[in-house]
């Protein structure tokens, strides 16, 4: 039994499932293949073909279909960068942080770069699951569900990416 | 090297699933201090900020209209030539003027039974129905999208920053992509046939979304209604009114065929709905006077109406 009677071909509906996933979509694929640009573009894409095809879609499971087709045209473009995320203590806007040692902040801001490389340096499968996990806050089962891939395969996947940055970061 | 068991607790701890029991072992283990300093560390990271607006407008300007209109090209009927050199040279006329006055602000017009389609300088597409006239500054275009509509327009608009459609009777900003203006004096009526478009009138703004259409004549109250057409009907002229007072019937057919009415014992106020085609007007008066029930006569380029 279909479980919605609104049709994706209403703009009205349509345009509310654009707003409500477009920025999940665009941070998935900015995860695979760091640049905004092309995330944007990717995104925009994916909603572009379900639109010119709205009438074959079930509202229910658009989500995991359109993180199967940004796959798709990911894998289909070119330009791939490394991935570069901007920490909030990385931007210089350091106002909430208080008399606070120097030192540690040297360290600490030392630390982050170092982690950035290293979230660059990752599979690109277990960075997205780290990043889906860590940025997006999505919760293992979600992300099985948007991925089509088994929880264990989740856990596998964080595991082995904590795993790699504890490697790169701290040298062991 | 971490065991299963650390993994495991770990996973708990990351779904925050973990009981006190087991947090107290997981944090025995030396890994554990690092890993949740890496977590802590990764939350903190974020992707571009994406502006969530600006990426639907993009995104309505990128795709497909369902009818295919955005391809299609206004096409001229044979009989049209005329019309269409005339207005080409029109045009022409006008593009040497804008040579001469570079700074002034371009300005195009239609006369009696004329269509000019105007593409502005980022391409987007007016089509001008008959006696209307249309204005914009080349020079401020980069900074605005800004036209002045005096009459009835249909307009296809590129995407980009916000586009206005400035009248005496108000103010249609676009949102998406496809729409008519229609001013007369205290008239003002807006069909969007694709995107989004606001309407801002006497500082009521409304908003319209594809296959809605909004009228107001003088304070009245605002109407709106919803039509199927994918393009508007003077666009293969014919024209085609939904409940609207006679007198802006009137003054519509007067800017196609260049007449004049004088009406005699005539509520101008009573409302018509209808089409007839843009060819002949004694169909079109036909059809008005057998609706409205009015007698007509025509001498030369007076039209009298008056009541049975």
């Amino acid at each position: 039994m279909r479980s919605t009677e609104k049709s994706l071909c209403e703009s009205e509906v349509f345009e509310e499932v654009y707003k409500s996933n477009i920025t999940s979509l665009h941070n998935y694929i900015y995860y695979k293949c760091g640049t905004k640009e092309v995330a944007e573009d990717i995104a925009q894409d994916c909603f572009v073909k379900l639109w010119k095809d709205c009438s074959n879609f079930a509202l229910d499971t658009i989500r995991h279909l359109l993180f199967k087709m940004a796959n798709n045209l990911f894998l289909n473009s070119i330009s791939h960068e490394k991935v570069k995320l901007k920490h909030q203590k990385l931007t210089g806007d350091n106002n909430h942080v208080t008399k606070v040692d120097p030192e540690y902040l040297l360290e600490e801001k030392e630390y982050l770069e170092k982690m950035q490389t290293a979230i660059g340096n990752l599979r690109d499968r277990d960075r997205e699951v780290f990043l889906l996990n860590r940025i997006d806050k999505k919760k293992y089962r979600e992300i099985s569900a948007l991925l089509n891939i088994s929880i264990k395969t989740v856990e596998k996947r964080m595991s082995s990416a904590l795993k790699q940055l504890r490697q790169q970061v701290e040298g062991f | 090297m971490e065991n299963k068991e650390f993994e495991v607790l770990m996973h708990k701890y990351i779904e925050e699933t973990i009981s006190e029991e087991e947090f107290v072992q997981l944090k025995a283990y030396d890994a554990f201090a690092s890993q949740r300093k890496l977590l802590e560390a990764a939350s903190g990271f974020s992707a571009p900020a994406l502006d969530i607006e600006k990426s639907y407008e993009e995104f309505m300007a990128k795709a497909p209209q369902k009818d295919g209109e955005w391809l299609r090209r206004p096409t001229m009927k044979r009989y049209y030539w005329g019309i269409g050199i005339a207005a080409s040279l029109l045009l022409c006329v006008l593009l040497l003027g804008i040579y001469r006055f570079m700074d002034s602000s371009r300005t195009f017009a239609t006369g009696h039974g004329e269509q000019l389609t105007v593409f502005l300088p980022d391409s987007s597409e007016v089509l001008m129905n008959a006696g209307s006239s249309l204005e914009f500054s080349e020079k401020k275009w980069a900074k605005e999208r800004r036209v002045h509509l005096v009459g009835e327009a249909f307009f296809k608009v590129r995407k980009g920053e916000k586009f206005s459609v400035v009248t005496e009777e108000g103010i249609v900003r676009v949102l998406g992509t496809q729409f008519t203006v229609s001013q007369y004096h205290q008239f003002l009526e807006v069909h969007c046939f694709g995107g989004r478009v606001s309407v801002e009138r006497k500082g009521i703004e409304k908003t319209l979304s594809k296959g809605e259409a909004i009228r107001q004549i003088r304070d009245d109250t605002i109407e709106t209604w919803s039509f199927e057409q994918k393009i508007p009907s003077w666009k293969n002229f014919e024209s085609s009114f939904r409940d609207t007072p006679l007198s802006y019937v009137l003054e519509a057919i007067a800017k196609i065929y260049g007449v004049e009415f004088v009406v005699k014992n005539v509520d101008v106020h009573k409302r018509f709905s209808g089409s007839f085609s843009n060819k002949d007007i004694d169909v079109a008066l036909e059809v008005i006077s057998n609706a409205m029930d009015l007698d007509y006569s025509k001498e030369n380029n007076k039209v009298v109406l008056r009541k049975k």
